[in-house]
């Protein structure tokens, strides 16, 4: 009887070891999104240093989005980009805009990427380890308070559009204006 | 004083240890499974979805003459409904397209997964230039995250895998079953008695359709110099930007393997992309007319026919710089099904009428 008990231990244990070895690749953190504390010496374009979320898995950024109504289904799901940073990388439709979902490495990453893109007059929004970059700020500005990040304003130069007229922009005052 | 057991018996009651426990996972897997989150069994959602599609296609015996394949511009571009509307006979046509899929994925997921369910007659393959990039990083990633896909998984081992995760319910939510995070709420789907899993084929409804072709850019504009998009393309789709031999033999690979599936007829095509996208490439154009020329070479190798509708579409046809919207999307699939009544390709009822089952 000790043997068999012995042996159906030995068979949890084998069980177990091979959950345990696939766990590796499945991940476990990151399921929810927490607040957390600003992103330090972010450089931070808006002039600000708001508490910003922390989320780790882009399937956790798209269910969140999801879940607040902000629909968003995952393309090119296994991106990775190391060489610059980026942890995982994938593109989702919102309200029929691209926009381009990135989990970065570190912070400094992102403190980077907002630097740039504010430079540049990009529009996104941004959290601690993450940025979503879009054209129209209304959307970086929805994403973000989906996720509770953050959505710089920025007085970007109006975007050409296909038949020639300007895409919307935000204004510096925070009023949505057509550029 | 108790007598030792002898090897033999040990080794018996320690093998039957091991099949209790195992058997005992399995029905455990099983009663739980429909309250636990969907297993990935497969490389991405998309691919599960299309799955899930064949798999009822297949199972309610529905024919399907015409298959459409391809990376994300082909689920986007070529509508179903359009193509057999504009076909003789209307044949039942289905988009397979997967995300980045080049032509060595397409070879496995054709070979694997869409032929033996659908059994076509024709196979219409959208192969663009960023799918015979053979440095392409969404390339390479689709790729290795379909041959390292539970379900699809490379090589022998693998593909012993892959048999075991077909059958085995424990085997497709052993991941799942690891995450301590997703107890408490299967703990709260089985008091309430909940189920959570969705069915496959609907879990992507915003971004498939149920004729497997692309939703999510249908109402989308093309704004052109987007730095999002462009760096997009430039770093993930056409970086450092290689045609070789590979990449060559590999869609020569993907032609010859349909060919070899109950003669099936193959078409080539090459889709449209703005100026844009072309002045993306490293060298630009010169990328773009060498893939061009591929594309001829392969067709003329393989004797099948190549249908090029890279140029002609407007910049409001576009979702991006190579994606088409929905106005795009109806425009190319009425002109993708013209071409194939064209005396080049010469598609009639008889020779996309549905084989027997």
């Amino acid at each position: 009887m000790s043997i068999a008990v012995g042996a159906i231990a030995v068979g949890a244990i084998a069980v177990g070891i091979t959950t345990a070895s696939c766990s590796n690749t499945a991940g476990s953190s990151g399921a929810t999104t927490t607040a957390a504390s600003g992103l330090r010496g972010t450089g931070d374009p808006a002039g600000t240093s708001a508490d910003l979320s922390s989320i780790r898995r882009l399937t956790d950024m798209a269910a969140t989005l999801n879940t607040k109504g902000v629909a968003c289904a995952l393309e090119y799901e296994a991106l990775t980009d190391e060489a610059t940073g980026k942890k995982e990388l994938s593109l989702c439709t919102i309200d029929g805009e691209l926009a381009t979902l990135v989990i970065w490495n570190d912070p400094s990453s992102v403190t980077r990427f907002v630097s740039s893109a504010a430079a540049a007059g990009d529009v996104i929004a941004y959290g601690q380890q993450w940025t979503v970059s879009v054209a129209d700020p209304a959307i970086a500005q929805k994403v973000a308070d989906a996720l509770g990040g953050k959505a710089p304003l920025v007085s970007a130069p109006p975007r050409p559009s296909a038949d020639g007229q300007g895409a919307v922009t935000a204004g510096t005052s925070g009023q949505l204006s057509s550029g | 004083m108790r007598r030792p057991l002898h090897p033999f018996r040990r080794r018996l009651w320690l093998a039957a240890g091991i099949l209790i426990v195992v058997l005992g996972a399995e029905v455990g897997a099983r009663g739980v499974a429909p309250y636990l989150p969907p297993p990935a069994r497969y490389g991405d959602a998309a691919t599960a979805v299309k799955v899930a599609q064949l798999d009822r296609g297949e199972a309610s015996n529905r024919c399907t003459p015409v298959v459409v394949v391809g990376n994300s511009m082909a689920r986007d571009a070529i509508d179903p409904t359009i193509v057999s509307g504009e076909l003789p006979g209307s044949p039942a046509t289905y988009n397979a397209a997967l995300d980045a899929a080049n032509p060595a994925l397409l070879r496995r997921w054709l070979s694997d997964e869409v032929l033996p369910r659908a059994r076509p007659r024709l196979v219409v393959a959208a192969v663009s230039s960023l799918d015979l990039n053979g440095a392409s990083k969404a390339g390479t990633a689709a790729l290795t995250a379909y041959n390292g896909a539970p379900a699809t998984a490379a090589g022998t081992i693998g593909r012993l895998g892959s048999w075991f995760d077909s059958r085995s319910v424990f085997m497709q939510h052993r991941r799942t079953l690891a995450d301590a995070t997703i107890w408490a709420p299967t703990l709260e789907h089985l008091r309430t008695g909940t189920p959570t899993a969705a069915p496959d084929e609907d879990r992507l409804a915003t971004v498939i359709g149920p004729d497997g072709a692309g939703r999510s850019r249908r109402r989308s504009s093309y704004v052109p110099q987007n730095s999002a998009v462009r760096a997009f393309v430039q770093q993930q789709l056409l970086n450092d930007f290689t045609i070789d031999a590979t990449t060559t033999e590999s869609l020569i690979d993907l032609v010859q393997s349909i060919q070899a599936h109950d003669d099936t007829a193959v078409v080539l095509v090459a889709l449209p992309v703005t100026d844009e996208f072309i002045g993306l490439h490293p060298r630009g154009a010169a990328d773009f007319d060498e893939y061009l020329a591929v594309m001829r070479r392969v067709a003329t190798a393989t004797s099948v026919p190549f249908v090029d509708l890279h140029a002609g579409a407007l910049p409001a046809h576009f979702a991006d710089t190579h994606h088409l919207n929905g106005v795009g999307a109806t425009a190319l699939s009425t002109a993708l099904a013209a071409r194939l009544r064209d005396p080049g390709v010469a598609l009639t009822e008889a020779n996309v009428t549905c084989r027997g089952r």
